[in-house]
């Protein structure tokens, strides 16, 4: 399993917002890849894509909606109750919590 | 043997793909039979996963250059390019207790369909989980499902002559998803009955297979009919979606 990610930063107020794409490919064929802006250490947006299966599919967008505003661990501990919640074939949520994480080091 | 209906028409990509969702959203509240529908897509076109972002799953430029029309499913997975002259898409819209509760054993159920249609031709076929059927190692076939409370609806494609080509000019992999297949283009990872078998196959011929694969997995007994006045009046508002930058440029 491969990752890469790109990184860059602007400047928003006083503060540099972080944006990251970060993207693994999934052993299997399938791809998930996260792009998000980090703002002092919280998720200021994040779109979750790939050629994945997710059901229900409007929790995807939900979740994408309530791991906004959260550090990494809230995050963390978000995409596991929603392991528990919603069915997800191709990659896993502890994809994403990999994801995130190697996007906050970056 | 159960009655199903089959419908075989064919349409730009917007309207195929209001179809397919009218046939989903109907068969939910009960209005519609199950169905299996066979189509092709008039002109050639591309379609990308719910859940894919436009710029890594399409070659925009290519696209535009060549008038490729496009949209996005309401079905995940990944990117398809539909060749008018290559490819055939078949929908299975059914009551999910007519398949199966659950989603991976349905793939499997519907998919193998497509393995019974492949194999008519005297050729083996594989499904792999979870969308994937493949021909020698390679993938001649791709499906995709998406559910309401107790429809559901599959919908995918077989390439009997896609011009292989094309499609990879219009279909973006990214080199991670390459290096995974263990190959280093779309080329040799993706195939046709025809390039198979070394003759032309027919769109006929492979219709005609597609019916009999499907009627013995879902033990189906099919009769041809056409869309109900109401599909086909969902299907016009649902049209003007799939033409819109919103939708198509969700992600």
């Amino acid at each position: 399993m491969k990752s890469i990610s790109q990184k860059s930063g602007y400047l928003r107020g006083d503060t540099v917002m972080k944006k990251a794409s970060v993207l693994k490919k999934i052993k299997g064929g399938k791809t998930v890849k996260i792009d998000v802006e980090i703002d002092d250490g919280k998720i200021h947006n994040i779109v979750i894509s790939g050629d994945f299966f997710v059901y229900p599919q409007e929790a995807l967008e939900e979740l994408e909606n309530k791991l906004k505003g959260c550090s990494l661990n809230k995050a963390k501990s978000i995409l596991k109750e929603y392991a528990e919640k919603i069915t997800v074939l191709g990659f896993t949520l502890d994809d994403v919590a990999e994801l995130l994480e190697k996007a906050f080091k970056a | 043997m159960r009655k199903w209906r089959l419908i075989i028409n064919e349409g730009n990509v917007y309207w195929n793909m209001a179809i397919d969702e009218a046939m989903l959203l109907l068969k939910d509240k009960g209005e519609i039979p199950n169905t299996l529908r066979l189509y092709v897509f008039n002109p050639s076109a591309v379609t990308i996963g719910y859940f894919q972002r436009v710029n890594d799953a399409v070659n925009l430029d290519f696209l535009s250059k060549n008038r490729i029309p496009f949209t996005r499913r309401i079905t995940g997975g990944g990117s398809v390019y539909h060749d008018v002259n290559g490819e055939v898409t078949y929908s299975v819209v059914a009551s999910i207790s007519d398949v199966a509760t659950d989603v991976l054993k349905s793939y499997e159920i519907i998919c193998k369909g497509l393995v019974y249609a492949i194999e008519k031709f005297g050729l083996k076929a594989q499904f792999v989980p979870i969308n994937d059927v493949v021909v020698n190692g390679k993938k001649i076939s791709g499906s995709a499902q998406s559910r309401k409370k107790v429809a559901l609806l599959q919908h995918g494609t077989l390439m009997y002559n896609t011009d292989l080509i094309t499609l990879a000019s219009t279909l973006k992999a990214p080199k991670e998803k390459l290096a995974s297949h263990g190959v280093k283009s779309i080329l040799e990872r993706v195939t046709t009955l025809s390039r198979e078998l070394g003759r032309t196959v027919s769109k006929e011929e492979t219709i005609e297979a597609l019916i009999e694969g499907f009627s013995k997995v879902l033990n189906a007994e099919f009769e041809r009919e056409e869309l109900t006045e109401k599909e086909v009046k969902l299907a016009e508002e649902l049209v003007e979606k799939y033409k819109s930058k919103e939708w198509i440029f969700k992600r």
